[in-house]
């Protein structure tokens, strides 16, 4: 009796699995849904995802489904390898960093015509986006939103950090909790920040002297910031926006983003069509939805960046913000990314 | 049927097992030997001194202690040893704010990150070696008292000796938990923190080297190999549990006082910032939905990973009946949580079901943990078990009938125990989920989400909501055992 | 197992005509589950329509019509997935002989099934199933080119 129920459960089982696959398999070849690739803070409920997607599917009457990108390194490599054979069809969070490093690999479709937010709207919010233009490997990428680079710290401290130098000030030793630019984006911008408004060596010299008077240098973006709200760091890396996210959420205003005289450098995310897409045609419907006063209301109000076209943040706790002196948006090649990578990594093994 | 197979062969399929993360990435990548030795022997000089300074310090302090626990009996203290586990289950960032916090200007260096190290593994070891220890004093104090030895003399010259191995185990734990460890020696290291896993790392991310990292991971492999042969050089047996003798218990101790601060130490932070958390946090804020359907995918990944824990033991175990060479594939620790996970990410299509997810993961999380657990509670058992299935196999007796009414009553309590970690594991692993690529939400991905987007208050109430979930399991499953911790 | 498998042709061949019977019988549950499983299961097509044209038959018990529209129609995709492993089981154990005295219970009660909700003109062959269908647990025709000598050498028993 044991021999046959053991059988009988055997049975089942298989016949569950091929079931299983079955819908893998349908899933899979299913023409008719647009398949993104985004991150986990996005597709999440508290992320713009479910709503960017439940506004198209109502709107278009196309179907969107998400697919989690850990890293973008990771899926894109994936997607390297598995060519036409790629799942998905728009890849969206690659910041200019991850496009200088980790695109080369991947063809994409060319979608500059599908870009409906000009130059003057970028320059309304104070962002100059012209070096894109000149860029053959950004050309095929469309921006979605951006914020700027800085440092936060509580309104009732009082430090006085109004350039880069004056993160050396004696008062501040041990009291800024940085990111490692190896392993986080923040870092990095912070790395190429100090490259970009110094020549090499005073650069170098100032990492140097950096490095001994941090508070630490996280290996990521929440680590630091768990430190700074732990009172761990009295100052972050962190972006302009940090501040909206408290008052607008915790009702707490108590947060400030410290204006540089150099100007703040500015993160700028992008979405690609990948040419392996299998559901091309939506796809694109869905790159215009993401540039659209809706899409873009969406996104600044749950990802807490700054959309594309400064007039949707009117009347919006966004308005609030003031307007800092901005960097032109710069595009690093990989080997220079890497070079100011390795100084970095040389300077923290050589420390003490 | 199972008598027939081939033990070889099942010694090969499991290598291939095993190995196979790192044949998955050198069948995609080319290797790379172009990266600078010296890096990789800084890396591997610094990932020695910590893994060594924090094993040694743990094992110390838990040498010192074990005899005086073993001597304590109240209502506190099985609570209290399972609360010691907290610091080396809970996600890394937990434990680096609640250390932070007690500090005004925290040591960084190696000094930070020992500490740091000390903290999470402490309770592990003390633990572990404790178990081992109660085992012994059952077995010998009834015969050790009728020769009047000394206190210090037993433990110095008969219990130590025979707790070598379990020593040599928990020395190895502690050191792959450094070795592998990436948040820790970044944040608290400083300049000289880097390790080799970050060296790894940076193979990945910043040189796109990926078949480079796998080298560094098999090399990092093969070095815990020759570290763990060579201090395993003198096996010593040791004996299977039997019931408890009754003793002199007391109340309290130095040993129990010691201990009781360092659990009080975390739980006390970690309690600190929950109770905050609770006051600050709106609870609509709370995405209860979305955090039932991560609990519900952890749960069934527990059952899938147990499943898979259980065949591979059973596999092992097979091993061991037909007497087949396996002993070098308990070598075979892979500690770093991304080249596991990248490999699966590759190796398994993208967008799938929830059960070829749920297999993804737990082949990983086995991948990962397995050994550990093998060689901390189970292979323990072995050197007393092995007679008996030499008598079973001589006399006939077919490998499932021995399994079923020889072997398994008696490594009942272990496999309980490992399973009890692995589900704690399915809930809590977020590093490697997330390497792989999977699609599914569960509760470590999402206790990461939150702590990556502001929201780490949330973060900290749903650790807390994972725990409480976790330890009523651990207490329905108790009765498996027969002893408490 | 395999030997045992072509031993029994030589101890227990006074059942080899009946186990060639079992082995078509398991091959056209075969086919039906195989069928089944296309156009129920992997089409999605409505089994509930089936069922409901079948209610109005005289021969269906007035317990079997309730447990029909009250359990199976709601959830027709189940008990039609629940209906294809068991002709699969069936299928399958009759082909290779194991233990085809239990499955053979299955398939009893799959014909009964069949009577009930089929037409009239199926009626008899359903019938001559069942026949064919307690031949094979009555005479344990697994034993005869089947795994079920296997296990019937070790031990006896009357599942075997």
């Amino acid at each position: 009796m044991r021999q046959f129920i053991l059988y009988m459960t055997g049975i089942f089982s298989i016949l569950f699995l091929l079931y299983v696959y079955r819908e893998d398999s349908q899933q899979l070849n299913d023409q008719s849904s647009i398949k993104i690739y985004a991150s986990g803070s996005f597709i999440s409920s508290w992320g713009p995802g479910p709503e960017l997607k439940t506004l198209f599917e109502k709107q278009t009457g196309l179907k969107v489904s998400f697919i989690e990108m850990s890293d973008p390194g990771i899926t894109l490599q994936k997607v390297s390898f598995s060519a036409e054979d790629a799942t998905g069809d728009i890849v969206l969070g690659l910041d200019q960093f991850d496009i200088a490093r980790f695109t080369e690999k991947v063809r994409w479709k060319d979608i500059s015509h599908l870009n409906t937010i000009s130059q003057s709207i970028f320059i309304s919010s104070g962002l100059n986006l012209n070096e894109l233009k000149n860029s053959d490997q950004f050309m095929k990428f469309i921006p979605y939103d951006w914020s700027a680079i800085s440092f936060v710290k509580r309104s009732d401290s009082n430090y006085q950090i109004n350039s880069l130098p004056d993160l050396l000030q004696p008062n501040l030793k041990s009291k800024i909790a940085f990111e490692d630019p190896r392993t986080s984006s923040p870092g990095l911008q912070f790395l190429l920040w100090v490259a970009s408004t110094q020549n090499e060596d005073q650069a170098i010299q100032f990492l140097k002297d950096l490095n001994a008077h941090a508070h630490s240098f996280s290996p990521s973006w929440s680590t630091a910031y768990g430190l700074f709200k732990n009172k761990n760091a009295d100052v972050v890396l962190s972006y302009i926006t940090s501040p909206i996210y408290h008052l607008v959420e915790e009702n707490d205003s108590n947060y400030q983003a410290l204006e540089f005289s150099e100007g703040l450098p500015v993160q700028v995310e992008f979405m690609g069509l990948l040419a392996s897409c299998k559901n091309c045609e939506a796809a694109q419907k869905f790159i215009s939805f993401v540039q659209s006063k809706d899409g873009q209301r969406i996104i600044m109000n749950k990802n807490y960046m700054l959309p594309m076209d400064k007039q949707i943040t009117e009347g919006t706790a966004f308005d609030t913000l003031r307007v800092f002196k901005l960097l032109d948006f710069k595009v690093y090649s990989k080997e220079e990314i890497n070079k100011w990578l390795r100084i970095w990594s040389d300077i923290r093994k050589n420390d003490g | 049927m199972m008598g027939k197979i081939n033990g070889k062969l099942l010694t090969s399929l499991l290598l291939i097992f095993f190995l196979s993360p790192v044949v998955i990435i050198l069948y995609y990548f080319k290797i790379n030997l172009d990266f600078p030795i010296d890096d990789f022997i800084l890396a591997f000089k610094n990932s020695l001194i910590q893994s060594l300074a924090t094993a040694g310090i743990c094992l110390l302090g838990s040498v010192l202690l074990v005899p005086g626990l073993s001597r304590v009996k109240n209502k506190w203290f099985a609570s209290m040893m399972a609360a010691s586990l907290l610091p080396s289950l809970l996600p890394s960032i937990f434990t680096i704010l609640i250390i932070f916090s007690y500090f005004k200007t925290f040591p960084f260096g190696h000094t930070g990150i020992i500490l740091i190290f000390t903290m999470t593994y402490f309770g592990f070891s003390t633990v572990a070696l404790y178990r081992a220890y109660q085992a012994l004093v059952n077995r010998y104090a009834g015969v050790i008292d009728i020769y009047n030895v000394s206190w210090w003399d037993r433990y110095l010259k008969i219990y130590l000796p025979l707790l070598k191995q379990d020593l040599v185990n928990i020395f190895l734990i502690i050191m792959l938990g450094c070795f592998s460890s990436l948040s820790v020696p970044l944040l608290a290291g400083g300049g000289r923190g880097a390790n080799v896993e970050l060296l790894i790392y940076e193979s990945i991310y910043i040189n796109g080297q990926w078949a480079t990292a796998s080298l560094v991971a098999i090399i990092q492999i093969f070095l815990m190999l020759g570290l763990g042969f060579y201090l395993n050089q003198n096996r010593i047996s040791v004996s299977a549990r039997t019931p408890s003798i009754i003793y002199d218990f007391k109340k309290m101790n130095f040993s129990f006082i010691i201990f009781f601060i360092y659990t009080a130490t975390y739980i006390v932070g970690y309690f600190f910032q929950v109770v905050q958390s609770f006051f600050k946090v709106d609870l609509k804020q709370l995405y209860w939905a979305e955090f039932s359907q991560a609990l519900t995918h952890s749960f069934l990944l527990s059952l899938f990973s147990i499943s898979i824990f259980l065949a591979l033991s059973t596999a092992i175990i097979y091993l061991h009946y037909t007497r087949t060479r396996s002993q070098f594939l308990m070598y075979f620790l892979l500690p770093s949580s991304t080249v596991v996970g990248f490999s699966l990410y590759l190796f398994f299509p993208e967008k799938s079901s929830l059960v070829r997810e749920l297999i993804k993961v737990s082949l990983g999380l086995n991948l990962i943990y397995f050994l550990a657990l093998y060689k901390s509670y189970i292979q323990p058992q072995f050197s007393s078990i092995q007679s008996q299935m030499d008598v079973c196999r001589i006399y006939g007796l077919n490998f499932s009938t021995a399994l079923r009414q020889v072997i398994s009553p008696q490594l009942k309590s272990s496999l309980v125990i490992s399973m009890q970690i692995l589900f704690l594991f399915s809930f809590c692993e977020f590093a490697l989920i997330k390497a792989a690529g999977s699609q599914i939400l569960f509760s470590g991905v999402f206790m990461e989400r939150l702590i990556s987007t502001y929201r780490l208050e949330q973060g900290f109430i749903y650790s807390f909501i994972i725990l409480c979930a976790v330890f009523l399991f651990f207490r329905i499953t108790r009765f498996f055992i027969h002893e408490s911790y | 197992m395999l030997q045992a498998y072509f031993e029994s042709i030589k101890y227990v061949g006074h059942l080899l005509p009946i186990s060639l019977l079992r082995i078509f019988v398991g091959y056209f549950y075969l086919q039906q589950a195989l069928a089944d499983w296309k156009m129920r299961i992997l089409s999605n097509s409505n089994v509930s329509d089936l069922i409901i044209d079948a209610l109005s038959s005289d021969k269906m018990p007035y317990w079997y019509r309730i447990f029909l529209s009250e359990h199976v129609i709601p959830h027709w995709n189940v008990y039609a997935f629940i209906l294809v492993g068991l002709q699969l089981a069936v299928g399958l154990s009759y082909l290779i002989g194991y233990v085809v005295r239990p499955a053979s219970i299955i398939g009893l009660f799959l014909c009964l099934n069949y009577i009930a909700i089929g037409s009239s003109q199926q009626e008899l062959f359903f019938r001559m199933m069942i026949a064919c269908q307690v031949t094979f647990m009555w005479v344990g025709a697994g034993r005869c080119l089947g795994l079920d000598y296997f296990f019937y050498k070790r031990y006896r028993g009357i599942w075997w």
